[in-house]
């Protein structure tokens, strides 16, 4: 529990306090490197609020600051793009001092992870980039538009969600707009409110092709059990009847009129057969 | 009548091959009028993040051979140590995989290469792997990565070092490509 506080806790400039603290955390590197990257993305929420009330008790706020200062045009200029482009020899090369440096480096890692998993939250499914015109199947994958209906266009005849293998369609699919996005490339004008995630299963595979030819011709094999189907429904033994309305209830009034209804009924047909 | 019940058994074999081709796909198009990015930024962008996640943080026993990777972006060679308590304990294989600018809509062509190929009761002297994920199974979703993993767990359990009952046939008679082969999957135990 320790550990990671510890180097999580160079991510605020106030913590790092120059170049005695960063000595020590700078052996944790390595296995905070590790830590981060399956680290769940809430926690750095509730650290970052328990680091911030040490702020007060930092002891000297000038000395960060310079600090901050010279690796400023490292920290800053990094963005998420290290991950697909980037190396560990660009960062070095803006910093002066070799604490400054380890401190400026276990934060930006810091930030990077923490844009990582935001970014990641938010990637395409499909083309691993963040979403672009962003929908979201009924089984709650997120996908570009593009992807999606491109991946649909490649198997017309299953469309099948990339991740779980939910049915989806382009109707079972829902935008997403953020903000500032007016211009929307999505086919239809209408947004569905969002539903919570909830999957329908595929139409079943054909894995058993049955017995036929080609084609036109199926067959198939059923056992019934046609007596005993017919005497539990007729003769009703397995449910009880379920009880009746209370009285005085519009439901009590509908079975009253209904039961008669049957029994004018049973006493038209017995007349019937026997006249006839 | 009879005919009808014997038919569907003499066509199946006891092989899980039926050499053919597969009929050319017709090429997507985009029915909402705007022409879909096909552009070859985009499979080799997502190759590249693959790539880099692979580099970073391999799953246990799975080494990307960068070198490979280097002269070309399409063809990866990779390689796969078999995992210890398991039959192919301290072999190493190698995979190839070869990507096509439909990636990652049409899976990626992957096969077993160099002189040591897994004798495997699903995977053909000539490296060819019956596997379904690299075939019909196939989703946008699964990355190299994934792909990596299913191999190594279908090796791991496996129960009997044996080839294909239908290894030589095939062999003579397939595809060099492994798609081109119309598999059959049947058997989900190993």
């Amino acid at each position: 529990m320790e550990e990671p506080k510890m180097a999580k806790s160079p991510e605020l400039p106030t913590t790092s306090s120059g170049a005695s603290s960063s000595s020590s955390t700078l052996p944790e590197n390595v296995s905070y490197d590790k830590i981060a990257w399956t680290r769940d993305i809430t926690e750095p929420l509730a650290e970052e609020s328990s680091t911030s009330q040490l702020r007060p008790l930092g002891t000297s706020i000038s000395s960060d600051s310079t600090t901050e200062a010279s690796t400023s045009n490292t920290s800053y200029s990094f963005t998420g793009d290290y991950l697909s482009g980037g190396n560990i020899a660009d960062l070095k090369s803006g910093t002066s001092s070799a604490g400054a440096e380890s401190a400026s480096k276990s934060s930006e890692k810091d930030k990077e992870n923490k844009e990582q998993n935001d970014e990641s939250l938010y990637e395409c499914n499909i083309c691993l980039d963040t979403a672009k015109d962003a929908v979201v199947s009924m089984c709650g994958h997120l996908f570009c538009w593009p992807c999606l209906h491109q991946w649909l266009l490649t198997r017309p005849n299953r469309k099948l969600c990339p991740v779980c293998k939910a049915a989806v369609d382009k109707d079972k699919v829902i935008p997403l707009y953020g903000r500032n996005s007016t211009h929307q490339e999505d086919p239809r004008n209408k947004v569905p409110p969002r539903p919570a995630g909830h999957r329908t299963e595929p139409d079943p595979a054909p894995g058993f092709p049955g017995f036929g030819f080609g084609d036109g011709f199926h067959m198939s094999f059923g056992i019934g059990a046609f007596p005993f189907g017919f005497i539990t429904s007729s003769l009703n033994f397995g449910e009880p009847r379920p009880a009746a309305a209370n009285r005085g209830t519009t439901q009590y009034e509908d079975e009253q009129t209904l039961s008669k209804l049957f029994l004018y009924l049973a006493f038209m047909c017995i007349a019937w057969l026997f006249f006839t | 009548m009879l005919k009808l019940f014997k038919k569907p058994k003499d066509k199946i074999p006891k092989s899980e091959i039926i050499t053919e081709p597969k009929e050319p796909k017709t090429p997507p198009v985009s029915k909402c009028g705007k022409p879909l990015q096909l552009d070859n930024s985009r499979w080799e962008r997502r190759l590249h993040k693959e790539l880099m996640s692979l580099i970073k943080e391999p799953p246990p026993g799975v080494t990307v051979d960068t070198e490979s990777v280097q002269q070309n972006l399409s063809e990866w060679k990779i390689n796969i140590k078999g995992f210890e308590g398991t039959l192919y304990e301290g072999e190493d294989f190698q995979l190839l995989f070869k990507f096509n600018n439909k990636y990652p809509f049409d899976s990626p062509e992957v096969t077993f290469i160099g002189s040591n190929i897994p004798v495997h009761p699903h995977v053909y002297s000539n490296g060819h792997i019956c596997l379904s994920i690299l075939t019909e199974d196939w989703s946008p979703a699964l990355s190299v990565q994934s792909v990596c993993l299913s191999i190594a767990s279908m090796l791991s359990s496996c129960r009997e070092k044996k080839r294909p009952p239908d290894n030589t046939l095939y062999v003579k008679t397939c595809n060099k490509n492994p798609k081109k082969t119309k598999w059959w999957y049947h058997d989900d135990s190993v």
